[in-house]
């Protein structure tokens, strides 16, 4: 009988060591088919960075880029267009930019590397239509200083994308990865940290 | 029943002889076999510069990417863009070329340039190699040059610069009909080029490889991870067997 | 022994027959304890048709059933998607190996009888599933959109045409144009992605229930359920589960070695596998040197080759295949395992082993005077296993062997008379003597030694 048992916990141990071994298996099988799902090299070959020439951009000037097939945009803001953002704070939602998405190089009023220079992912944080540029002061409504509405649910942003207060998006519009890797000459799709590295 | 397992082997093996790549050219038995070298990435490197220098402006390669190659090969980024991709085309893209298709059908006497991501494949190595070695001189040809392996090729030789001109000899014998017809005796360089029969030999191997290797990118990684998968199918089939036994211990 | 469950379990089977099911088809199919090394194919073909469905779903993600968008899709597969050469190297490999494991399947139902009486229909259910591979197979290997691809179905869809007077609008109707097409390929996508998994899983379903309903064959051919105890359960069975479930987990590891070794370290199986010139684009202009289908198709194709008149070609090769369903009704003798019939049986059957072995390697080959010699009478060799096989199952007389030999000479070389095209004659009397040899064993030797076709007594229980 002490046989039998012997050969029992021994059933056991191997059952056991089968599951375990073969589960492992499973599971690192499953790997390549859940990872053939992630964006292939020709998707990340469409979405690699995008130059742009800003050289020649007019102040107040917008442009717009695709970047991994999202709307980028690029607005060269005047000075007086910069003036509004100070004085805007209370009546924004997230004025510092602590709750949005950004490289931290664009963590500041301005949300850009120079305050001349805004760029920006042209998608509502909201429910992802793409609002427009509306730089006119008084047009939304009267005291609009300017900046971008989302016509599909009414959101509001400043000049340099920070949400309003008691709007339907909660958050900033959001910065991309970019640097200028000389003057006049912007990269979008990459921070110069990811660049050197 | 044991035994006509055994013959059914032997069977097996006997009738998957040679169904490999079929030679059946001009130039049978001419060259030696070469053995393609994968794990030389810098024989890789060189094979890639020759590759985008002599080939690429005529022979698309559309289903790669630089970016694949460079990576593949440890080639950098900045290295590539200054070496290899000689258009506006981007690190990302396919390795296409700028000539319109129709026109490099129409200079090729009617025939497209096959795409060579695969097309090593498709004849294999030796063959690439034969054809490689075999442009000799011949008047009658548009682009003064005839191949041994590919008779009437519509390709000139690109690596004539490198390699010279050289002459085809061949000899009468009689054949089986009890004709005469002209068989190939060797190849006599006529006309040197910039490189000596060591070196030029070096780059075509170069190019052998580095087309094997564009032909099936995976093969620099799947033989690595084949043997990790043997690894751990043998410990589980060690458990599994054991497993087994100890069950049937119940049966008598 | 309790049969009530508890539980979630319990709530479960009253409304769903869970615990039923599972022990009616594992912990309670009673198998018969003597399997051998043969019946692991069954299992293994269930553990590859998961795979090529699994892998053939992640394939389906990324393939472009479009005649210009087909072959850069696939080379897409092998380069740019994570893994994706991976997954496409399992699907190629598994397409083989699903033909290797069933070629196995059925040669161990021809060995131990598993086809006879009450196992007909288990038969006849194997055989449409055999029928319904060839076509998921061969829509399958259109969808690269090599050269092979093209020229393979080219050709065999062509077959259609030597149909008198139908033939060319029924191939016309397959291919939805003149030729191999854009339309061919989405339609042959969608039979191969939807149509034919659907039939093959319906099939294997219909399989299972019918073996299950008459129970496992074994290498003794002994009908297990003759023997039972007390309690009604079979002497010589094991419950399926877990006595066979552990012991298939170590074959389909095994399997998996081999498996693994060939889509890791030779994919293309130096061309068996993977034909080489289908790594060159489809094109209309360019006909491969040498076409020929691949490995697993082979066998028939020669028997389409052997016989020189196009139609006479395509109804010998669809009656090769169409006998293979007869063969409950050809072989009745009711010994059913090889262990006991007769020396001149197991001749026979080793004869077929390799005549299908080199019916395959001649369709892999050129056709040359001799091949297409060989192709003849290796094609002669195939039909007449079936008439062989059919006269060994009962014992006859001298008179029926003596005569039923000059009938089947006699016919073969009046065809070589009249009807063999060989241009050269003594190929054909050199070959010649590979189906008389044949008919000498298998006919005239019974005469002489009796006990060459003598049967032997079976047991009454299995022996281990």
């Amino acid at each position: 009988m002490a046989n039998d048992d012997l050969d029992h916990s021994r059933r056991k141990a191997l059952t056991g060591g089968v599951v375990i071994v073969g589960g492992i298996g499973a599971a690192i099988t499953a790997w390549p088919f859940v990872a053939s799902m992630n964006p292939s090299a020709s998707a990340l070959a469409a979405g690699a960075p995008v130059e742009v020439d800003v050289s020649k951009m007019q102040p107040g000037q917008q442009i717009q880029e695709i970047w991994r097939r999202k709307p980028v945009w690029i607005i060269r803001r005047t000075p007086e267009m910069i003036s509004t953002l100070g004085v805007l704070t209370p009546k924004l939602r997230d004025p510092n930019s602590k709750d949005s998405q950004q490289p931290a190089f664009a963590r500041n009023e301005f949300r850009s590397i120079k305050e001349e220079y805004l760029v920006l992912i042209g998608i509502c944080t909201h429910l992802g239509c793409s609002p427009e540029f509306r730089p006119e002061p008084g047009t939304i409504s009267p005291t609009w200083p300017g900046g971008f509405y989302c016509a599909c649910h009414g959101s509001r942003f400043d000049l340099a994308g920070r949400v309003y207060k008691n709007v339907p998006a909660n958050k900033n519009l959001e910065v991309p990865p970019y640097y200028f890797p000389s003057s006049g000459r912007l990269l979008i799709g990459v921070t110069r940290e990811e660049a050197a590295a | 029943m044991k035994s006509s397992v055994k013959l059914l082997a032997v069977i097996t093996i006997l009738t998957c002889g040679n169904y490999a790549w079929s030679a059946g050219t001009g130039a049978d038995g001419v060259f030696e076999k070469i053995h393609v070298d994968l794990s030389d990435k810098t024989s890789l490197q060189r094979g890639a510069k020759y590759f985008v220098n002599y080939c690429l402006s005529c022979h698309p390669a559309k289903h790669s990417r630089y970016q694949r190659v460079a990576d593949d090969l440890g080639i950098s980024e900045s290295l590539t863009k200054d070496n290899l991709i000689f258009t506006d085309q981007k690190f990302g893209d396919l390795m296409t070329v700028a000539m319109k298709r129709e026109d490099a059908t129409k200079w090729f006497l009617g025939i497209d340039p096959p795409d060579l991501s695969t097309h090593a494949r498709a004849i294999g190595p030796q063959a690439v190699y034969e054809y490689m070695k075999s442009f000799y001189a011949d008047d009658t040809r548009p682009f003064g040059v005839n191949n041994l392996h590919l008779p009437n090729t519509a390709m000139p030789h690109v690596l004539i610069n490198l390699q010279g001109l050289q002459k085809a000899v061949f000899h009468e014998e009689v054949g089986k009909n009890g004709k005469e017809h002209p068989v190939f005796d060797r190849f006599e360089i006529s006309q040197p080029g910039s490189l000596s029969e060591e070196e030029y030999e070096r780059v075509v191997v170069d190019i052998v490889n580095f087309l094997a290797y564009l032909s099936e990118p995976a093969q620099l990684v799947r033989k690595k991870i084949g043997i990790g998968v043997l690894f751990f199918l043998a410990v589980l089939g060690v458990l599994t067997y054991f497993m087994k036994k100890n069950y049937w211990k119940d049966i008598h | 022994m309790s049969r009530e469950t508890r539980g979630l379990l319990g709530w479960i089977d009253a409304r769903f027959p869970l615990t039923k099911m599972w022990r009616e088809h594992l912990s309670e199919y009673y198998a018969p304890k003597n399997f051998n090394f043969w019946y692991f194919f069954g299992s293994l073909a269930l553990l590859v048709l998961v795979i090529q469905i699994l892998s053939g779903i992640f394939l389906t993600m990324h393939y472009k059933p479009d005649a210009d968008l087909a072959f850069a899709s696939v080379e897409h597969i092998m380069r740019d998607v994570n893994w994706g050469w991976l997954i496409r190297y399992m699907h190629s490999t598994g397409a083989s190996f699903f033909f290797i494991v069933v070629y196995l399947h059925m040669f161990r139902a021809l060995m131990y009888g598993s086809f006879k009486n009450p196992r007909e229909l288990l038969w006849v259910f194997g055989m449409l599933i055999y029928v319904a591979l060839m076509a998921e197979a061969f829509m399958g290997y259109l969808l690269p959109w090599g050269n092979m691809s093209y020229w393979g179905a080219q050709v065999i869809i062509n077959l259609f045409n030597t149909i008198p007077y139908v033939g060319e609008a029924i191939s016309e109707w397959i291919r939805g144009d003149f030729v191999i097409s854009d339309a061919t390929l989405n339609r042959f996508f969608s039979l191969h992605v939807i149509a034919m998994p659907l039939a093959l899983l319906a099939l294997v379903v219909g399989h299972i229930l019918a073996l299950h309903e008459v129970g496992s064959n074994n290498p003794d051919g002994v009908e297990i359920k003759k023997n039972k105890n007390a309690d009604g359960t079979p002497v010589d069975g094991v419950p399926f589960h877990p006595y066979y479930t552990v012991k298939d987990i170590f074959g389909a590891v095994v399997f998996l070695v081999i498996f693994s070794v060939v889509v890791f370290f030779i994919p293309d199986m130096y061309g068996y596998f993977l034909e080489h010139a289908n790594f060159d684009p489809a094109s209309a202009l360019n006909t491969p040197e040498h076409i020929a289908p691949i490995w697993y198709f082979t066998p028939f194709y020669t028997v389409l080759r052997a016989i020189p008149d196009p139609f006479g070609g395509f109804v010998g090769m669809s009656l090769s295949i169409i006998v293979l369903f007869f063969l409950p009704w050809i072989d009745r003798n009711p010994v059913k395992s090889i262990r006991y019939r007769s020396f001149l049986f197991k001749f026979n059957l080793i004869v077929f082993a390799i005549t299908f072995f080199i019916l395959g390697y001649l369709g892999l080959n050129a056709v040359t005077p001799l091949y297409s010699q060989l192709a003849l009478r290796f094609t002669e060799l195939y039909f007449l296993f079936f008439v062989v096989l059919w006269a060994y199952s009962r014992t006859h007389g001298r008179v029926f062997w003596i005569s039923s030999f000059v009938i089947l000479l006699g016919a073969i070389t009046l065809y070589d008379f009249f009807m063999n095209t060989s241009e050269s004659p003594e190929l054909i009397w050199q070959t010649w003597g590979i189906p008389a040899a044949y008919l000498v064993v298998t006919l005239l030797l019974p005469c002489v030694l009796m006990q060459l076709s003598q049967d032997k007594e079976v047991p009454e229980r299995v022996t281990s």
